[in-house]
């Protein structure tokens, strides 16, 4: 007896299937934000409808203007024009710093751990100096140092995440060091420098890969956080964290003017909140990033 | 059958309730500074921005919780109530000039006390001035400002000679020293409290003001009561609240939700709103505030008058009036606002906006492209003034880049000429006379003509401090009103070493059912709030 498979009994989609492959699709959502909002910050000047420094319309029109979809500041400038400029400091920011704190800090743990002892110890006290400070109180102090600008606030925003890479490098280096194969290696009289960039080094360079993605997130919120505090670009130079101090006074009669770059600050460090947690999960079950 | 009330079964809370519950604690929990309502108390509640506690007048050097309280618990001989541009009798109920301007005789009035019970007379007076002059005086604090305030080296010495008569001897006459005797830090200290508490008087302050201290705890509150030997009268309010409530948004929701009767916080862009709202009204107050750009005669292109005239023709007051103040400014005419006495309608020519004369003179003196570097303060208004200026002085063909400083460092910048080219400066109306803006600012010695502006090498310098002498030895008010229109005009037309951008106010919110705040001087920093009462 032949059996036909009618409509009825089909295998279907159990419901943790279904939920399997939702779960699937959810979670290259926010890959596809962070993606967005990078090719929107890269494509501003294409994309942004006008200028985003100069008035171009009456001061203060609400959402869904004519010609101006999000309106326009009290300067009377577009509002989508300076939320796609604005977004580009936090991420040249944001991404900049954590590259700057990855090469230091991850360069700086890996001599820490392969070194050892007393240069070991000296090290990483003095790592715990810095992290006594508040991380947002050390790019504070960098910024009255330095002065505002765009690279003395990434060059903030590293310092502050610099003892995060330095503690993970020297943890996963010292880890290493006492491997197999870096003994080996000791021992065929490789120099100390050939063991730390040949030998420790690409063996502790994903964990600190997946870190800096967690980290993007965290420095975003940094940078926002500063800027908002006066201490990034120079108005009128569109920010996302300025434009939440600029519209905070307007929240009764505007609430889009603070709520819109917030939300964009937001949505970005949850969606690169959320990348990073992904990639830990992966690497901690071993499939690697 | 039996009814067991005594028993009520446990009920599971619905969700409702429970969501009620939770929004009336968090709403508690966001409003800290709530007062508790007292049956039959009227309770004024006025926002403060911060309050360290400590209410030493002699080291007061402007703004902060000082001066609303200060004003609120003590007087000094004159009061100035900026309704009316000349002196009021205040602990002093009258006084006489001598012929030369150099003597003033003040007649204090009898059967006043200070908060602590201690009598006011003359030499109760005597103690509070003797204070200022005497640096071995032990209970003078370290650093003492009061004495340069008055009129510094000018101030000779102080007298009673008999138990109602004050003295003040001067070098040279000085007709703003009785607009001066009503700034905060000019006020009347109680002897007894100098004597007990020495240097900590500020802690423990009395004075002779429409409320008394209550209660003070740093970071959050004052609390006040009337005080019935005040020389107007016990105040009709029963209690003052001066609450910490920093935040703008904070205060807005407060006066909203009547947790807030008074501030004079809120920004520019917020009043229709409030105004708008039932329960709450804006008062309308004089423009007292001035908003200058500072421009250093010594710096670059700066030291050439045309390049100078021409940033004072380039700015467009209308749109700094309009996007930075939303409306509630005007534009100025020169040094001296409206409201005080000394302005002419003339000076409104020196506020001129006229970008194809500024770019001509800029041509002209091949300033054309020159770069120049303003400094701001970051907070309050001055970005956004510094965003429409920036605008303005690029338009004409200068290429200004503004600097956006934290009070401290914008502060160590303005005071050094070395530091600065373009910046911003503030000078409110502690008190309105028209010396006020001139002698402490543009006269050669002082800091803001000598690093400021550093104005006192300019060929006209000489010239200008004459005037301002002589206009302050004018003893009649209105030839002395006349001499202050010239010196705007002088200082504008041969020196221009500032450009007025924009007059403005505090703009001061009340509770709808209360009368008699004095806009005026809450606008201009001043709190005067023995004439607040509640109708019905």
């Amino acid at each position: 007896m032949t059996q036909t498979l009618d409509a009825q009994n089909k295998p279907r989609l159990g419901r943790a299937g279904l939920g399997k492959s939702l779960t699937r699709w959810l979670g290259l959502l926010p890959w596809a934000i962070a993606v967005a909002f990078l090719s929107a910050a890269a494509l501003a000047p294409l994309i942004a409808p006008f200028d985003p420094i100069a008035g171009v319309g009456a001061p203060m029109l609400p959402l869904f203007s004519d010609g101006h979809p999000l309106g326009t500041d009290g300067f009377g400038r577009d509002q989508l024009s300076r939320l796609l400029f604005g977004m580009r400091p936090m991420l040249i920011v944001s991404l900049g710093a954590v590259v700057i704190a990855l090469a230091i800090g991850g360069a700086y743990g890996l001599v820490s751990g392969v070194s050892g002892w007393r240069v070991d110890w000296a090290m990483m006290r003095a790592v715990d100096i810095l992290m006594s400070f508040p991380l947002i109180l050390a790019a504070i102090l960098v910024l009255a140092a330095l002065g505002p600008s765009l690279v003395n606030l990434t060059l903030a925003v590293a310092v502050s995440q610099l003892p995060i890479f330095a503690r993970l490098a020297r943890a996963l280096a010292s880890g290493e060091a006492a491997r197999d194969y870096v003994l080996a290696a000791r021992a065929a009289g490789f120099s100390p420098l050939h063991v730390m960039v040949r030998e420790v080094a690409p063996n502790i360079t994903r964990p600190l890969l997946v870190q800096a993605t967690s980290v993007v997130a965290v420095a975003a919120l940094t940078a926002a956080a500063l800027s908002y505090l006066g201490l990034g670009v120079r108005p009128p130079a569109p920010d996302l964290g300025y434009m939440v101090k600029e519209g905070q006074e307007l929240i009764f009669i505007a609430p889009e003017q603070a709520l819109l770059p917030g939300l964009f600050i937001a949505i970005f460090a949850l969606a690169v909140s959320f990348c990073g947690d992904q990639l830990s999960d992966k690497q901690q079950s071993g499939v690697g990033p | 059958m039996i009814k067991n009330t005594d028993f009520n079964p446990p009920t599971m809370m619905s969700r409702r309730r429970f969501g009620r519950l939770l929004g009336i604690s968090g709403a508690a929990a966001l409003v800290p500074w709530r007062v508790e309502a007292q049956d039959g108390v009227q309770t004024l509640v006025f926002a403060l921005p911060g309050l360290v506690g400590n209410f030493e007048p002699h080291t007061w050097v402007g703004f902060g919780d000082t001066v609303h309280v200060m004003d609120t618990v003590a007087r000094g001989l004159t009061h100035m109530d900026f309704s009316n541009p000349l002196p009021q009798p205040a602990i002093a109920e009258s006084w006489t000039v001598s012929a030369d301007g150099t003597v003033y005789d003040f007649t204090i009035r009898e059967g006043l006390t200070f908060h602590d019970g201690t009598p006011i007379d003359s030499a109760a007076v005597l103690r509070t001035f003797m204070r200022m002059l005497d640096e071995n005086d032990p209970t003078r604090p370290e650093l003492s400002f009061a004495l340069d305030n008055l009129g510094g080296p000018n101030v000779t010495g102080f007298e009673a000679p008999d138990a109602q008569t004050f003295r003040i001897l001067l070098e040279q006459p000085d007709a703003a020293i009785l607009g001066r005797l009503s700034r905060p830090d000019m006020v009347i200290i109680s002897p007894a409290a100098l004597e007990e508490h020495g240097q900590e008087v500020g802690l423990n302050f009395a004075s002779c003001g429409p409320f008394r201290i209550a209660s003070v705890t740093p970071n959050e509150r004052v609390v006040l009561e009337p005080f019935d030997g005040f020389y107007k009268g016990r105040p009709e309010i029963d209690r003052v609240v001066m609450q910490v409530i920093p935040e703008a948004v904070a205060q807005m929701t407060a006066l909203a939700g009547g947790g807030l009767n008074v501030t004079n916080l809120i920004p520019h862009s917020n009043v229709d709103r409030l105004e708008a709202m039932d329960g709450i009204r804006i008062e309308q107050s004089a423009a007292f505030i001035s908003a200058m750009l500072a421009m250093n005669c010594e710096a670059g292109v700066l030291t050439d008058i045309r390049v100078r005239r021409a940033v004072n023709l380039g700015l467009d007051r209308e749109a700094v009036v309009r996007e930075a103040f939303f409306g509630k400014a005007e534009v100025p005419g020169y040094i001296t606002p409206a409201a005080e006495q000394g302005y002419a309608p003339e000076h409104q020519r020196h506020s001129q906006y006229d970008p194809a004369a500024a770019r001509a003179l800029l041509e002209e003196a091949g300033a054309v492209g020159a770069e120049l570097s303003l400094i701001s303060e970051n907070s309050g208004f001055w970005p956004r003034l510094g965003q429409v200026v920036e605008r303005s002085l690029n338009d004409i063909g200068l290429n200004v880049t503004t600097e956006y400083l934290d009070g401290g460092t914008f502060n160590a910048r303005l005071f050094d000429k070395e530091q600065h080219e373009l910046a911003f400066l503030q000078r409110s109306a502690f008190f309105p006379d028209p010396d006020g803006r001139f002698s402490p600012l543009f006269m050669t010695g002082t800091a803001g003509a000598d690093q400021i502006t550093a104005q006192s090498g300019l060929p006209g310098q000489a010239r200008l401090d004459e005037l301002i002498v002589a206009a302050n030895a004018e003893g009649d008010p209105d030839a002395r009103g006349q001499l202050y229109v010239e010196i705007n005009n002088y200082m504008a037309d041969e020196m221009m070493p500032v450009a007025t951008v924009v007059n403005t106010y505090l703009p001061v919110a009340v509770s709808a059912n209360l009368e008699g705040v004095n806009a005026n001087a809450l606008g201009t920093y001043r709190t005067f709030l023995e004439e607040s009462r509640y109708v019905a």
